[in-house]
Order: structure tokens, then sequence, then C-alpha cells
């Protein structure tokens, strides 16, 4: 375990963290302008997830619910979610499924599984009762979380060789260069 | 341009002059009294005895009534208001609207914990107001919290109005190329991949070059730091946590035996 802690958590892991937060927000920040019905929030934890481990990735999910908390206060109960996200994703990753797009596709299917699944349960948590809305079961939060994860997948495709020497995890993507 | 995202406002007061462990104890104090106490009116009377004064006390009331307005209220009405009608709490029947039918027990439970929701985010508003993010960093640091929290936290806040800076010359540029930026959907959303992908490359490259510097200033070092700035930790900052702690405790123990 505690390997594992040290191979993950370099100097270059502690410095993503940060711009996969702003990441994150950006995204959220980005959809509002489109009026686009997803969330995009979650690139960078899942990218994080991807090059540094499930534990950098859930780390990465609380601070960025924490940080945007602040902002507007109803993100905060959901912290769960985003820390299960980092979590799974980081896993998938170890199993190696980020290295095809069809892959990475069903990995965002389970993804949005987990999320609709979580948030649910703290929304009945907070409001009193479950909304079983179809629509973001089975439209919204699954083509979030398959954009989502194509595009931190996209990123981790074309990062620069000399960043991508440094990574923790860099066999979990598979650069262009060495098809 | 602000040189960081921060809600800190530089008075001269008590509150301000106290240890930043200080006011974060003071905070979590608040709301877990709020949350703890067995007393229905506790929340309520904790905004008007604790929540006010400590605005007063730290010159910034103005800034505390206007986040209050801005960003509490509303989300402490959500919530009471789907709280109120959708809990089903049995009890007196207030009104029926269609298969809407709250009853005084949840217009109750609602009421008390919308308050609780406003005690919680405004104990931290008037925290983030009176506390510089450096300052809390440096303080809880030195007290042990690993450096590489610290660095992410503050970098963060750093990094966001570097990035809104970066992102409008990337905006500009790229509509003076003639790129559209306020027609349909399909167009905008792919006008996103030129001012996205600058962006996000552009601080990926940077990620080395914070590498070395960082590391040339010790990052991953594990020998005790020294600190340029000290934040004064007095007598009176250690009485006022213990006291809290204690209050704490009592809550606690009110909780477990009156309930």
């Amino acid at each position: 375990m505690l390997e594992i802690f040290k191979r993950d958590f370099k100097t270059i892991t502690w410095i993503l963290i940060p711009i996969a937060i702003i990441a994150n927000g950006a995204g959220g920040w980005v959809i509002t302008r489109l009026n686009a019905p997803l969330y995009l929030d979650t690139i960078g934890t899942i990218f994080i997830a991807i090059v540094a481990g499930p534990f950098a990735g859930a780390i990465t999910g609380v601070i960025t619910n924490v940080i945007l908390g602040i902002v507007s206060p109803g993100y905060i109960p959901y912290w769960p979610v985003p820390m299960l996200i980092g979590l799974a994703a980081g896993f998938f990753a170890m199993a190696g499924w980020f290295k095809h797009w069809w892959k990475v596709v069903i990995v965002g299917i389970l993804l949005a599984l987990i999320a609709s699944i979580f948030s649910s349960l703290i929304a009945e948590k907070i409001f009193g009762e479950i909304s079983f809305n179809p629509s973001y079961f089975l439209v919204v939060e699954p083509v979030d979380k398959i954009v989502t994860t194509l595009i931190a997948f996209g990123i981790g495709r074309l990062l620069p060789e000399q960043i991508r020497k440094h990574l923790p995890r860099p066999e979990n993507i598979e650069s262009r260069k060495t098809d | 341009m602000q040189e960081r995202l921060s809600f800190y406002k530089k008075r001269e007061s008590a509150v301000h002059r106290l240890n930043p462990l200080s006011k974060l104890t003071l905070a979590l104090g608040i709301v877990f009294v709020s949350f703890l106490s067995p007393y229905y009116w506790t929340p309520h009377l904790l905004i008007l005895f604790a929540v006010i004064p400590l605005s007063l006390l730290g010159k910034v009331l103005r800034e505390y009534i206007n986040a209050m307005l801005r960003l509490i209220l509303p989300t402490a009405g959500f919530l009471f208001i789907m709280q109120a009608l959708f809990q089903p709490l049995e009890g007196v029947e207030l009104f029926r609207f269609g298969f809407l039918h709250p009853t005084q027990e949840s217009v109750l439970f609602a009421f008390a914990n919308a308050t609780r929701i406003v005690v919680m985010v405004s104990s931290f508003t008037i925290f983030l107001l009176t506390t510089h993010p450096n300052e809390l960093m440096t303080d809880l640091t030195r007290r042990g919290l690993p450096g590489q929290f610290a660095y992410v936290i503050i970098s963060t806040l750093q990094i966001i109005p570097q990035m809104q800076a970066k992102a409008q010359t990337i905006i500009a540029a790229q509509r003076s190329r003639g790129l559209d930026t306020e027609s349909t959907f399909f167009k905008r959303a792919g006008s996103l991949i030129p001012l996205v992908g600058p962006l996000v490359f552009g601080s990926l490259v940077e990620v080395e070059e914070r590498a070395i510097a960082i590391e040339a200033r010790g990052f991953t070092s594990t020998r005790v730091k020294t600190s340029l700035n000290s934040i004064p930790d007095t007598n009176k900052d250690k009485l006022i946590r213990w006291s809290l702690i204690v209050i704490i405790i009592v809550t606690l123990a009110s909780r477990i035996w009156l309930s």
C-alpha cells in the first residue's frame, strides 16, 4: 500500500492536481456558457486517476468539490461522488481500460452508473425522497461521463512525450508515437 | 485583475488578529453545535448571538450580508421548500395542493434544517473573509499538515485568475482570426476546440517548469522547514480553542443524554 502511495504521489502529481481541479471547474463553466445539458466537471479527476492512480484521482475529486463548494455550497454534500469516480477510473486505468476508445466508452457508462446511483442516494438523504428522472439516468449522466472519459483519454493520447515520461503511470495511456 | 481567488478582506480587527487555527476551530465549533444541539432553537439563536456579532467584530458585516443575499439564502431557501413540501412527516396538515400536502412537522423540520445550512455556510464565509489562505496554510503546515496539501490548495487559488486571463487572451486571439463564438450550438461547440486546446496544453507544458521550480525549493524534502512569516499564537488563542472543544463535548453529551 505504502509503495503505491510513494509511486503515485510524485512531485509531478502534486503539480498536476491543481491544474486538474481548474480543468474540472473550467469544464463546468464552458458547459454553462454553451447551455448544454452536461456537466463535464470531472475531466481533471478522471485524467489524474488515469495518469497517477486511483488515490490521486480521489483526492482531486474531493478537493475540487470543496473549492467549488466555497462558491456554491450546494456542491458540498456530494463530495463522495467525485471521490468514487476518481477511485473507479483509477482502477479501470490500472486494468488497462484506457487504451482503446471503445473500452473508454464502456468505462464512461460504468462511471455514469456509479455517479447516478450515489448522487441519488445523497439527494435522498438531503431532500428526503428519491426522484427517479429517466432522462437523467439514461441520457444526461451516461452521455456526460462518456464525453468526459473520451476527453480525458484524448488529452492522455496527445500528451507530449517529455511530460509523459515523468508521470507515475505512463503505461496506462498509450502515446500515439509508439503505435 | 485579482492576484488570487480569495474572499479575504484586509481589516484591523480582533477577529483578524486571531490565530487562523482558532478561527477554524470557531467556525467548526459553531457548525457542530448547530447540528448536534438537542434544542430546536439553537441554530436560530446561533445566528443572532454568534454569527452576526462575529461579523460585526470582524468588521465584515457588509460583505457577509452581501454573500448571504447572493449565495446562502438561495441555497437554504431551495432546501427549505424541497424539504417542507416533500418530506413525508406525519402531523397536522397545513394545506393540500395536488399531491403536495405539507404538514406542520415537515415545515418546522425544514426550517431548522435550512437554518443549520445558513449557520454552516455563514460561519465559513466569515472565516474566509477574515483569514488569508496563505496564513492558514502556513499555520497548518507548521502544525503538521503535509506541505503537499497546502501546495495544492494555495496554487489552485493562485492559478484560477491566471487561467482566466490566459483564456481571455486566447478567446481574443481566435476571434481576431474569425472564430465564431456566438452563433448556433454546434458552431459554438466546435469553436471550443481551438479555445480549450491551447489552454490545456499550454498549462501542461508549464508542468515541467513548475516541477523544477518547486523541487529547487525543497518540495519533497522531509526536513522541518522554517517559515519567514511567524503567525502569533497567544494564550488567548489557546483558551478560545480549548473552551470551544469543551463546548462541543458538552453539546455532544447533551445530545446523547437528553434525546
